[in-house]
């Protein structure tokens, strides 16, 4: 700094030197592998969204990404900015002259305002990108309905039935064939839900009146726990379902199995009465 | 505005009027009838408070209740307390705890600040403050509306009357159909109420600011604080007129049967949504802004220099205020708006990021060569700094629409929006109760006490509210009140609670610091910051007409200037002895003699009070016993307001109340 | 709130302030930036459900494009005689300012009773609040503005009655005129807007 009396700042530096910090870094390391070791399976959950099992949840997964790398170096930058202006200015008992009072440095300000807005703009491609193909209807799609209602999941596939009827799904399963795009139709006779698969993909709002679309695709088979997202009274918690991704050839045998079992009973599985 | 009276002219009745102002300078009627901005500034923090910690214990039963992993059964509420429990803790901490304790610092402040005596419609605060205390009580009292309200049973047997619907009263969840009670209601009437009282401190805070500054005291000289405090009120005054009508609509829903979010009719629940967000987002502003102002003095302050880049701090103040207004669909990316709308707000998000954090480097600009004096209040104030950056950062995510399909409503939008709220509302709201604390109390806060209550509550908060962002990308939805085994989300929701009763210990240290120090703290003195701006000049506690004589201002923290000369290489040296103006020595015995002030009124306490009872008459207009209430209500209402245009603002023949 | 501001800051008046507006105008002017809003919600409320109404009767059905011009022409009379009081006051002819603000209030009343007649009909034809989308935002828009309109004949009644108190009798007091012309004019405006956007612009 200009202004600052040699004198001084060497005993800052002494200062700053004083400081274990080699000690408190090693220590915080320490301690961050022993969490993570330690609670071996902390970071495991069924909805998980950084053990993406699909295309979509994979792009999803590597946007955020994208954003949290730079987000995390700035954050550290600021953070050690601080913590290093604390220990270098910080008043001492010593100190009695007044630092220079500096106003401010246009040029400085400047590129701090302009940096981080080109670093900002940086995002905009791949976000408006991600937007429009995740809002892109995939051609050849499987179509389920979704209906969700207070408090559980309908879903049904429609026209793959005998004569061009419904099949419906057992209460709150999915089931979806691997590898190829899902299109839901989402609706809701009563209140706000929100459809997600955490590990298949984002969520969209199931709107009374309003009939949301959205697409996943499971790559892995096997179990995928979804849950409604918006908050939609008493039993919000308990709105789960389950998606099971198999093979097409096993969810083709499941879905005729379904038609059996509804033309065999023909009991009106159809629990969920829409509007 | 007082104008100073010879007092060798005093009438009688003036006299009498004066003997018995000073009788009754005490007690209670003095507070009921005050419109001194001090003391209202005062009631806004300690009621506040207060609701701060009714809050807060509604978070400690929020977090009791994610624990561990539970079942609906097992759980320590029922879904359908928790519902309403964490309902009113949004409500609470937004609308009773960081909007008043803003007001508290703008009233306490601002006139201090500028120069000035008072705000410029004294009466019209005091109404501002008694609305909103009695519309956080009418809010409230729906605890115990279920059952026999008289006995209270129905809450004493667990069954909570109070809002069920999320602060944010989602149709059609919040209709009658599937919120059935009054909760609802009393979330609508109640909103409603504590919007009034926040638009007339709105068009209060832009009059004294605009119009009342003293002499000298340029629109660019002005404090920071002033200047957040100003585009706060203009944000207010735009964004609570949007939020009225929503009320408006889902209260005439609810009470009268209309349509506006009713499905079946044609009606659309994205009406309710977009216009929840369009006063929603400003709104989020309206709690930050404030803060980031106290942050702006405090740095400075205790960095002994300057606030580095003051016209960007400020343009950079006034840009957000603008573009807060562009942002409010990033809250509804999963609704299915579509690629267009969600592109724009997506980018438009990204951009708000630029003035947000110009702030933030310009903070560490002003620390940067400083002489930094490292107490509580600036502690505060760097927590803010380190914190806020989160809540920042995690903000830009939220802005890459696709991620924010997978985030939205988990608990890293919890996360997040506790880092802003939390990490930079409440720290800085902290910051300025440890600054500006003083300038009232007359004594200082316990220092070590602070810094304990500082380093506690970080710790605290960094336990509670990182692990939230874990678990929003581990998928843990927000709302639910109970989780089962198995989804892996205990280990961080444990660490969580631990953190919130963190938390909770390191504001009872703070209630202890504040009762010790109000005894037996330090004597604060006038100045004891060596701080920069107006308020500074004047004693602690400053008198009733705060400034003897209307300061003359000159330059961007004049207060300073008046007790420093810049040598040739910018250090400042002390102004010579004799020169430098001592704060106390303007202030003897007979200064102050003959200023008038405005009289004392209840009125504002008698229009303010018929409100919530027309909110209970409109609730229960269905009952014809109860129904009269609204007219009791409106009768109270017209009377205050009535009473208040005939009566005089300030003491007759002063000169001052012509007509 | 005129009569509210007026006499709130009545001390303010006297001194100099920094934007050279009177304190109670700049409130005024502020009030009525935020009832932009406020009506600008409204009447986009309006707008967005204007055909949406699953269930009629529809606006088609019931509109009396004549009668309800001839209210809207009385009100845009009564903003031109509410400029003819302040103009009165601010020569300090208190006897002219009183003859026109009755005039100005009864103009007011006069289009209230125009719009209860309204309402009257169209309740009887079959639109309630709670019949269709239409039912619930037209009431509640002109409601609002009716509520405002009857608002505003109450403050001129007050300044009426002011006057004979020996509150507002002087060009001195012409600014308590002014701020209520204001708050009149407002409303006059947004009754225009209104009419437009609501009754005539042709609804589908």
């Amino acid at each position: 700094m200009p202004g600052v009396a040699p004198q001084r700042r060497r005993k800052e530096k002494a200062n700053v030197r004083r400081i274990p910090l080699a000690r408190l870094a090693a220590l915080t390391g320490l301690a961050a592998i022993a969490l993570l070791s330690s609670g071996c399976g902390v970071f495991s959950s069924p909805q998980n969204t950084f053990s993406p099992g699909g295309e979509q949840a994979e792009d999803l997964k590597n946007i955020f990404l994208l954003t949290m790398w730079p987000a995390l170096a700035i954050l550290i930058l600021v953070w050690g900015g601080i913590v290093y202006i604390v220990l270098r200015y910080r008043k001492r008992r010593s100190d009695e002259a007044l630092p220079v009072q500096l106003h401010g440095n246009t040029r400085l300000e400047l590129a701090w305002t302009i940096a981080p807005a080109l670093l900002l703009a940086a995002f905009i491609p791949p976000v408006v990108t991600g937007i429009v193909s995740l809002e892109e209807e995939p051609d050849d799609a499987l179509v389920v309905n979704v209906t969700g209602v207070q408090w559980a999941w309908q879903f049904s596939y429609p026209g793959l039935g005998p004569d061009g009827a419904d099949v419906q799904a057992p209460i709150n399963e999915l089931h979806i064939p691997t590898g190829r795009k899902v299109l839901f139709r989402l609706h809701s006779p009563d209140v706000i839900h929100s459809f997600w698969i955490p590990r298949l993909g984002g969520k969209t709002d199931v709107m009374p009146g309003h009939n949301n679309t959205m697409w996943l695709q499971a790559d892995e088979p096997g179990t995928y726990s979804g849950q409604c997202a918006e908050f939609c009274g008493l039993s919000h918690a308990n709105m789960r379902f389950t998606a099971i991704a198999e093979s097409p050839e096993e969810f083709d045998a499941w879905l005729q199995g379904q038609v059996a079992a509804q033309s065999g009973t023909d009991d009106g599985r159809q629990v969920v009465q829409g509007d | 505005m007082a104008t100073i009276a010879h007092p060798g002219r005093m009438t009688f009745p003036q006299a009498m009027r004066e003997a018995r102002g000073a009788a009754a300078a005490h007690g209670l009627w003095s507070w009921i009838t005050t419109v001194d901005h001090k003391r209202i500034g005062i009631l806004y923090g300690v009621t506040s408070f207060i609701f701060f910690l009714i809050g807060g214990l509604e978070a400690l039963l929020i977090r009791i209740n994610l624990a561990t992993p539970e079942t609906a059964e097992s759980a320590f509420l029922t879904p359908d307390q928790y519902n309403r429990i964490f309902t009113m803790h949004g409500v609470t901490m937004i609308f009773l705890v960081v909007m008043p304790m803003s007001s508290a610092f703008f009233n306490l402040m601002v006139p201090l600040m500028i120069g000035a005596r008072d705000v410029a419609f004294p009466r019209m605060n005091a109404f501002s403050y008694w609305l909103f205390l009695f519309g956080g009580l009418f809010l409230y009292s729906s605890f115990f509306m279920s059952g026999n309200p008289f006995t209270g049973d129905g809450f004493i047997n667990g069954d909570f009357g109070a809002p069920d619907g999320g602060w944010f009263g989602y149709a059609p969840l919040s209709l009658e159909r599937f919120s059935s009670g009054h909760g609802m209601d009393y979330y609508a009437i109640g909103l409603q109420i504590l919007g009034v009282a926040s638009l007339a401190g709105g068009f209060n805070f832009i009059v004294t600011i605009l119009n009342m500054r003293a002499p000298g005291m340029s629109l660019f000289r002005m404090p920071v604080f002033v200047w957040m405090t100003l585009v706060t009120s203009f944000l207010i005054i735009f964004a609570m007129p949007v939020i009225a009508v929503a009320l408006f609509q889902l209260s005439f829903d609810r009470l009268f049967g209309a349509n506006f979010f009713n499905v079946a009719a044609g009606g659309t629940p994205l009406l309710w949504q977009h216009m929840f967000w369009l006063f929603g987002h400003p709104e989020v502003y309206i709690l930050i802004l404030p803060a980031f102002g106290i942050v702006s003095e405090v740095l400075p302050t205790f960095s002994r220099k300057p606030l580095f880049g003051y016209p960007f701090v400020v343009f950079s103040g006034v840009a957000i205020g603008f573009m807060s207004w562009g942002v409010w669909a990033h809250h509804m990316y999963t609704t299915g708006l579509g690629a267009v709308a969600n592109s724009a707000f997506g980018i438009s998000t990204i951009l708000i990021a630029v003035p947000t954090g110009v702030k933030i480097f310009n903070w560490m600009g002003t620390m940067w060569g400083g002489s930094l004096d490292l107490k509580t209040p600036m502690w505060f104030a760097i927590g803010l700094v380190a914190m806020f950056t989160v809540g920042g950062l995690t903000g830009v995510t939220h802005s890459i629409v696709p991620s924010d399909y997978q985030q939205q409503d988990t608990y890293y939008v919890v996360s997040h929006f506790h880092q802003v709220l939390f990490g930079g509302a409440l720290f800085g709201l902290f910051a300025g109760i440890y600054y500006w604390g003083p300038k009232f109390m007359g004594r200082l806060f316990d220092e070590r006490l602070g810094q304990l209550h500082f380093w506690t509550m970080l710790i605290g908060f960094n336990l509670t509210f990182q692990p939230m962002m874990i678990l929003g990308l581990m998928g843990m939805p927000r709302r639910i009140d109970h989780y089962p085994d198995g989804y892996g989300w205990g280990f961080w929701n444990a660490m969580a609670t631990a953190g919130a009763f963190l938390i909770a210990f390191s504001i009872l240290i703070f209630i202890f610091n504040f009762f010790y120090s109000l005894r037996r703290g330090k004597v604060a003195g006038a100045d004891p910051w060596d701080a920069r701006t107006l308020e500074w000049s004047i004693p602690s506690p400053p008198p009733a007409y705060n400034f003897a004589e209307i300061p003359q201002v000159h330059a961007v923290d004049d207060w300073w200037h008046k007790k420093y000369a810049e040598d040739p290489s910018g250090r400042p040296v002390p102004v010579p002895a004799g020169a430098a103006v001592e704060p106390e020595a303007q202030h003897g015995e007979d200064v102050g003699r003959g200023i008038h002030m405005p009289s004392p009124s209840f009125m504002p306490f008698i229009a303010a009070l018929g409100m919530p009872f027309l909110g209970y008459g409109l609730v229960y207009h269905d009952d014809p016993w109860l129904r009269p209430l609204i007219a009791v209500g409106a009768t109270l209402l017209v009377t205050g307001i009535m009473g208040w245009a005939l009566e005089p603002a300030t003491e007759e023949g002063s000169g001052a109340a012509a007509h | 709130m005129a009569q509210v501001a007026h006499a709130e800051s009545s001390a303010a008046g006297h001194l100099e302030t920094n934007t050279g507006l009177d304190n109670r105008k700049l409130l005024m002017w502020l009030f009525l930036g935020s009832e932009c809003l406020f009506f600008g919600s409204l009447i986009s409320a309006y707008l967005l459900y204007r055909d949406r109404s699953v269930v009629g009767p529809y606006p088609a059905d019931l509109y009396d494009i004549p009668f309800t011009s001839v209210s809207s022409f009385i009100l845009l009379m009564s903003s031109l005689s509410m400029v003819l009081a302040l103009a009165a006051i601010q020569r300090g002819n208190v006897r002219n300012m009183r003859i026109w603000l009755l005039c100005t209030a009864l103009l007011g009343t006069l289009f209230i009773g125009g719009q209860a007649f309204e309402f009257t009909e169209f309740y009887r034809e079959g639109l309630h609040l709670d019949t269709n989308l239409f039912g619930t935002t037209f009431y509640v828009l002109t409601g609002f503005h009716g509520a405002h309109v009857t608002v505003g004949v109450l403050i001129l009644l007050s300044i009426v009655a002011a006057s004979f108190k020996g509150r507002v009798n002087s060009e001195e007091d012409a600014l308590t005129v002014e701020l209520a012309g204001l708050y009149w004019h407002f409303v006059d405006i947004v009754w225009i807007v209104i009419f437009t956007l609501v009754y005539l612009v042709e609804p589908t």
